[in-house]
Order: structure tokens, then sequence, then C-alpha cells
């Protein structure tokens, strides 16, 4: 089953969504960070981009502050 | 990604179908040619090139449209069409239009995300639609170029927490990256790499030169210097330097890294930068 993180309104007003999918491209298992045509995606290990482009900067304070949180708990 | 694996920039006309209150006010900011009337079909048919897109969320419209066109032998560009169709229209329409997508067993995406698939630079790694066919056992996606890609169900293999798939279900959401059978998510770029290898050999690239890791580097900087692997034997074996660039070695050796600096005429420290 997906596993959609749960989002402020704010940020879920703003149409961003947190998600881990059941298939992916087999890689390392990431999450997925998804506004409109765009996403990030989040090494699950590392907790580190996978990419640089597009810029993470893009992504509101906010919602890395979740991503933190959602490392702290998981470590 | 996908996100950035952009096609050309260039503006599509776009010439919407609908009258009223179905006309989708989210389409507005790709400045298309609204057509409600027969008048508007005949002016929209004259300036249509074959790189047009006609979205038709009108069917009688959509019928104005082939009678109009029926005793010309021409070519409209590529037509998507949101709204019940009759079958026995489907020969005429693949006449008309190079490429075709209509409502089957399945549905598109609301009209704001359809737009901004649209709008997107790298549409045709996106899906705007799919159609179940259960006989068959496949799914046919709609990409947002309007090209199809079908593909068998088990395409999908259960999750490890045994969500069943409901093919019935089956939806496309988040603006055509993820397709959804119930419970069960897929990235459409997981789909588009297995099924298309134009796809996968431009990810693949854009992965690599994306890709931080030290051992990303030391291959692009050996790339750069024209080296093979082969080319540091005997200080560092081909198999070495292949299990470094894939990240298969945790700590690398002083004396291999001094091997690999001086060979590559960089500083060790400096041999991440690349």
């Amino acid at each position: 089953m997906a596993f959609n993180f749960p989002l402020p309104l704010s940020l879920r007003k703003a149409r961003w969504k947190m998600k881990i999918r059941d298939k992916e491209i087999r890689e390392h298992p990431h999450v997925t960070i998804i506004r409109g045509t765009v996403f990030w995606r989040v090494n699950l290990r590392t907790w580190e981009f996978m990419e640089n482009d597009p810029d993470p900067a893009l992504i509101p304070k906010e919602l890395i502050k979740i991503l933190s949180r959602e490392e702290t708990r998981q470590q | 990604m996908t996100n950035n694996l952009k096609e050309s920039k260039k503006r599509t006309q776009i010439f919407l179908l609908a009258r009223g209150k179905k006309c989708p006010s989210s389409f507005f900011s790709l400045r298309p040619r609204i057509v409600s009337s027969k008048k508007q079909l005949s002016e929209s048919v004259r300036s249509a090139t074959k790189d047009s897109l006609w979205v038709s969320y009108e069917e009688e419209l959509t019928n104005d449209l082939m009678r109009l066109t029926s005793k010309s032998n021409i070519h409209l560009g590529n037509g998507l069409l949101i709204h019940p169709l009759d079958m026995n229209s489907i020969p005429v329409l693949t006449s008309l239009f190079d490429r075709l997508a209509f409502e089957a067993n399945g549905g598109f995406l609301p009209p704001q995300e359809l737009a901004e698939v649209f709008e997107s630079e790298n549409r045709s790694d996106l899906f705007i639609g799919g159609s179940v066919n259960s006989n068959t056992e496949t799914i046919t996606f709609w990409r947002g170029n309007l090209r199809s890609l079908t593909v068998p169900f088990d395409t999908f293999p259960k999750s490890g927490d045994g969500t069943e798939l409901d093919f019935e279900k089956c939806t496309v959401i988040d603006s055509g990256l993820t397709v959804q059978l119930g419970d069960y998510e897929a990235a459409v770029e997981a789909i588009l790499y297995e099924y298309d290898s134009e796809f996968r050999r431009r990810l693949s690239k854009k992965r690599l030169q994306d890709d931080q890791s030290f051992g990303a580097s030391l291959r692009r900087l050996r790339k750069q210097r024209g080296l093979r692997r082969e080319d540091f034997e005997p200080d560092i074996c081909a198999k070495t330097i292949a299990r470094i660039e894939q990240g298969k070695v945790s700590r690398i050796q002083k004396r291999t890294l001094g091997v690999l600096s001086s060979r590559l005429g960089v500083m060790p420290e400096e041999i991440e930068s690349f």
C-alpha cells in the first residue's frame, strides 16, 4: 500500500505531497516529494536528495522540517 | 525527471472544443482557441497545423468536426476526446488526427492537471490517462504527447505488504506522475523505464550526471581524461575501478587514491568535485 505522509493543510493546499509508492525504479528506497509535474527523491537510507535538479531549495522549509523529523524518528 | 528531460519549448496551438460551463478555465494559461460553434470550427480547421492539439469536452462538436472535414483529406494534428465516444467514429477520427486519445474504459486527469501536463516541458514522460482491458489483461496509458503505451497487468507486482491491486480502479494521479490501482501506487517513471528504451537511456544519462557520489565523480573525471578502467593497471585492476565507481568500496586505500590522483592529474580531494 502506498504511504502518503500526513502534511499540514497549508502544504496540502499548495499541492505538496510526500509519499512512498509501491512500485518504483529499483534503486535505493526513497520517499518522493511531489508538486504538480515536478518531483524530488530523498534516499531513505542517507536522507539525502538523490538529484540536484530540480533544486531542493524550491521545497518549502516547513516540508523540509517534516522530512528531518521523519529522519530523526526513523533513526 | 524525468523532471527535466525536456522537450521542445515550442508552444502548441490548442483548440478547445467546449461550451458554457463545460469549458475548463484551467486551460486558459495555454492560450487555447475556444471553439463552441460550427463557424468557429471551420475557422479553426483552416488554421490548424500538424502540430495542433484538439481537446474536446463536447461530443456534438467532435461530430460536427468530423462532418466538416469529411470531404477533405486533411490532417488536423493530434486529438484528445474527453467525452463518451461512439466506437464507429474511431476510423474517421484516426484518419483525421495523427495521434488520438479517447475515453474508453478509464478516464483522464482533471482539467487543471491536464493543462499542467500540456504546459510541462517533459509532457511525454507523464501520463494523462489510462484504459483497462480486462480481457487482454492490459492497460493502455496515454502520454502527454498523446502517444500510447500498453503494458500487461503483471507490470505491477504485489507490494511487500500484500496490497491487492484493483485494476477496475485504475487512475492516473499526481499530474501524471503516478498510476493508482486501488490502494496500490506505481511511479510512472518506473513503468516508462521498463517499456521505453529511449526514456531509459535519457534517464540513466541524467542520473549519472546528477550522482554526487565519489564513484560517479571518478567515472566522470576518468571519461573526461579519455581513460579506460584498464589504463590504471597494473597499479589498480580494472575490476577495482569498476567497484569504486559503482559505490561498492566504502573505504578507499590511501595508496589507491594516490594512484588515481596522479593518473588523473588532480589532487586527491579534488576528484569529488568533478
